[in-house]
């Protein structure tokens, strides 16, 4: 029961669909990838998932998978622990993640020297609750992520609401964040956590660098809330319909949902029309 | 002599599942045969503690909670056995230092709980997607006081028995007997037999239990495909 | 030259011993690879069995069983109690098996741990048809005896369930009970220790366990055996010859012919013990 190479196409869903322990292929032509395992010649699955193939490589798909990072993976995680100079961050993965004093930007400049003072103080910065925005710098000997947020772009999230999808479907690009054009920011975390806030022109941040770790909201007008909640309620259906989260689908998603109210998007019926009509525009536009 | 529910010798009650039911473990699935009925989280791979962990693979937990009254040494039983037939077929190796925690809940029990129990196991494990090296299928068979052997016995069949008797096999197993292979090759994974029985007794229940475990099988992979099938369509993009 | 030759042979012995710790599997395996094990048995050989009955006075039954290093006292306790409510004329058997730090290292203090819960539960349930309970009956809905038999291991070096399972059935065998009445005018049990009757057993269980180290199967095997094993098989077999468990556990799968010869492996075993007992 071979891969049938000619007529394979790696989104074709009429890709194989297989359980754990099925045969994948006895020719030793092919490279096993993840969610494989290889006894003797024979390649199985491990498992449940449709089969992927690109080039020689096989792989085994499954729906779920906890998020597993990388580095250079640009993540969206929640303060769970002040230690000593250091915090612990729910990153969505086996392991929390781990965010350094040394790794984050203190106030008053990039360049200003982290003092006694600031390992006294560490809840100033970031306390247990916060939501952060960082970048994955390397990892631990024990596997666990090393975070980093030395980038103006990077650090505490404010003034918005906390989405959770399947990590899978949050593809890694070159950016990940971005402002909608109906005056959204949205920031979209590779492990699947995602913030969508008001927006806020990066004049004003950069202006005031003592305000980087403030927990104070601006001020959120009342249409600017509807739009916000818009915004996450689409996230929510395509997670839910197991769409791709990327700007594009957003928009589309935001666009459609215009003729139906804010929480009506959570209904089944409503949820599936609009999907339906989002994968239709990401297929004519691709 | 009918079963008190008028069911053939070597028929399984109807089956039931649902999976990826618990949105706050990594999976879940529900499984019923007839009134026996079993729910299964599982978490992993997770973090684990450094006094427990081991450095070249998973460490393996089960915890198994009874339907009803405070978890006991019973408990500790099926918890041991669900535990020993699955830390071969979990591929441990591929996320050492790391912790699968397999939660199992009684939810009714009609007899034949132990295989529900496993059989709930193996589609938790898939839908959380844990390596793993083949799926699982367990059957149960009594043998009656009249000498008739009958699969999938209920509680009430089980408790008036001579012997119960609750197999599990390997998916590839499985399909090597179902090609014409003789029982004798076939490796059982789990054996739990049980009460006053002859050799005979046990190898007409290995084989009917055999037999069940491939309708088994058929029915979670018919699920599991069929989520996948359905997710899959929708993720086109 | 007689001291050059002790010292020598002092040295090979501790390059073995270390060897034993260091490389524990490939110790094991050069021996199973020859077709004999580290203690000389052959694959299906049993260590020696003794059963002594009656070694601890205060108790109403009791009995020390020995195989191999493996030592077990069992003493069974009766006790006066209340009957359920559903089965007003059955008494209790309740079985406990410790395994402390007094018999091994490899046991911490504290609460059972799970083997020995699992333990305690395989005995409960293998000699829940053994006993007649209902020969255990005093006064019916109102007063039975409940029997506490208290497994402990004095000194572990593998197979701790057939060691256990012996040590009961000849505890059970010598358990001798008192005569009780129910005074109904006062409601209290009088029991002469003067009269005292035996139980009697519906069956003798016999068993043999086997367990699968590395890919070799081997009967009865020791602590040091165990630590490799992770399958194990036990057969346990009642005095007609009948099968009353087949109990195949742990990770990898035993062919089912391996199983039959399990059985026959245990008829013999069978055989052996019940000239013991």
């Amino acid at each position: 029961m071979d891969v049938d190479m000619e007529s394979q196409d790696t989104r074709d869903i009429a890709s194989r669909i297989v359980t754990p322990g099925s045969v994948i292929t006895n020719d030793t032509a092919f490279m096993r990838g993840h969610g494989t395992f290889a006894e003797r010649t024979t390649i199985y699955s491990s498992v449940a998932g449709a089969v992927e193939r690109i080039n020689k490589l096989v792989s085994v798909r499954p729906l779920k998978q906890r998020y597993s990072g990388e580095i250079g993976d640009i993540i969206v995680g929640r303060i769970t622990e002040v230690a000593s100079k250091r915090w612990r961050v729910d990153v969505n993965s086996r392991q929390d993640g781990i965010l350094l004093l040394s790794s984050i930007n203190l106030p008053g400049g990039i360049q200003r020297r982290k003092s006694e003072s600031d390992e006294l103080q560490m809840r100033t910065f970031f306390a247990e609750g916060d939501l952060v925005f960082a970048e994955v710098q390397s990892y631990f000997a024990d596997g666990a992520l090393s975070l980093h947020t030395r980038s103006l772009q990077y650090g505490k999230l404010r003034n918005g609401t906390f989405v959770t999808v399947f990590p899978q479907l949050v593809p890694r690009s070159r950016s990940h964040f971005h402002t909608l054009p109906c005056g959204v920011d949205i920031v979209l975390g590779v492990n699947g956590y995602i913030w969508v806030s008001k927006h806020v022109p990066a004049s004003k941040v950069e202006e005031n660098s003592e305000l980087i770790y403030s927990d104070k909201n601006e001020f959120i007008s009342d249409d600017e809330r509807e739009t916000i909640a818009r915004i996450a309620n689409c996230i929510h259906l395509l997670n839910r319909l197991y769409v791709k989260i990327t700007d594009t689908s957003i928009i589309f998603a935001y666009e459609a949902s215009l003729t139906h109210a804010v929480k009506d998007l959570l209904t089944r019926e409503i949820a599936i029309d609009l999907a339906h009509n989002v994968k239709t525009r990401l297929e004519q536009q691709s | 002599m009918p079963r008190p529910d008028r069911r053939e010798n070597d028929q399984i009650r109807a089956l039931h599942s649902i999976l990826g039911l618990l949105n706050r473990v990594d999976g879940s699935a529900q499984f019923s045969a007839g009134s026996t009925s079993v729910y299964c989280g599982v978490y992993g791979p997770v973090d684990v503690k450094v006094y427990d962990e081991k450095l070249d693979r998973a460490v393996i937990e089960v915890k198994f909670r009874p339907a009803a009254g405070v978890s006991g040494t019973k408990d500790r039983w099926v918890e041991s056995a669900v535990r020993g037939t699955f830390e071969r077929e979990i591929l441990a190796q591929m996320h050492p230092r790391t912790l699968i925690q397999i939660n199992i809940q009684a939810r009714e029990d009609d007899g034949s709980a132990d295989a529900a129990a496993i059989n709930a196991t193996t589609m938790a494990l898939v839908d959380a997607g844990v390596p793993l090296r083949d799926m699982v299928a367990a059957a149960s068979c009594a043998v009656l006081a009249d000498g008739a052997a009958v699969v999938d016995p209920t509680l009430e069949e089980a408790a008036a028995a001579q012997s119960v008797h609750t197999f599990a096999f390997a998916g590839s197993d499985i399909g090597r007997a179902g090609s014409g292979g003789a029982s004798g090759s076939t490796s059982p994974v789990y054996v739990d037999s049980r009460g006053d029985f002859s050799v005979a007794d046990y190898d007409r229940c290995y084989d009917l239990c055999l037999r069940s475990a491939q309708r088994v099988l058929a029915f979670m992979r018919t699920a599991i495909e069929g989520k996948i099938a359905k997710e899959s369509q929708i993720s086109v993009v | 030259m007689d001291m050059d030759d002790t010292s020598e042979q002092q040295q090979v012995a501790f390059a073995m011993h270390t060897f034993e710790r260091i490389h524990h599997t490939e110790f094991q395996r050069r021996f199973l690879s020859q077709n004999t094990r580290h203690d000389g048995r052959a694959f299906s050989q049993f260590r020696a069995t003794h059963v002594t009955k009656g070694t601890v006075s205060t108790a109403q039954g009791s009995s020390t069983v020995r195989i191999g290093n493996t030592t077990v006292v069992c003493g069974i306790k009766a006790e006066v109690s209340e009957p359920d409510v559903k089965t007003p004329n059955e008494g209790y058997l309740v079985t406990n098996v410790e395994l402390s730090p007094m018999c091994s290292a490899r046991f911490r203090p504290g609460a059972p741990s799970d083997e020995a819960q699992v333990a305690s539960e395989h005995i409960h349930r293998l000699f829940g048809k053994a006993v007649d309970l209902a020969t255990l009956c005093i006064e019916s809905g109102q007063a039975v005896w409940s029997l506490s038999a208290d497994i402990v291991c004095l000194k572990y070096d593998g197979n701790i369930l057939d060691t256990a399972i012996l040590a009961l059935v000849a505890a059970l065998e010598d358990l001798r009970l008192p005569e009780a009445q129910l005074d109904s005018a006062t409601g209290v049990v009088s029991a002469d220790r003067t009269i005292a009757r035996q139980l009697t057993l519906r069956k003798r269980l016999f068993p043999a366990t086997f367990a699968l180290v590395d890919t070799y199967l081997v009967a009865d095997a020791d602590d040091a055996e165990e630590q490799l094993a992770t399958t194990s098989v036990l057969v346990v077999l009642d005095d007609s010859g009948r099968l009353a468990n087949i109990w195949k556990r742990g990770a990898c799968p035993v062919s089912n012919e391996t199983i039959h010869q399990c059985i026959e492996s245990a008829v013999e075993r069978a055989e052996t013990i019940s000239k013991t007992l």
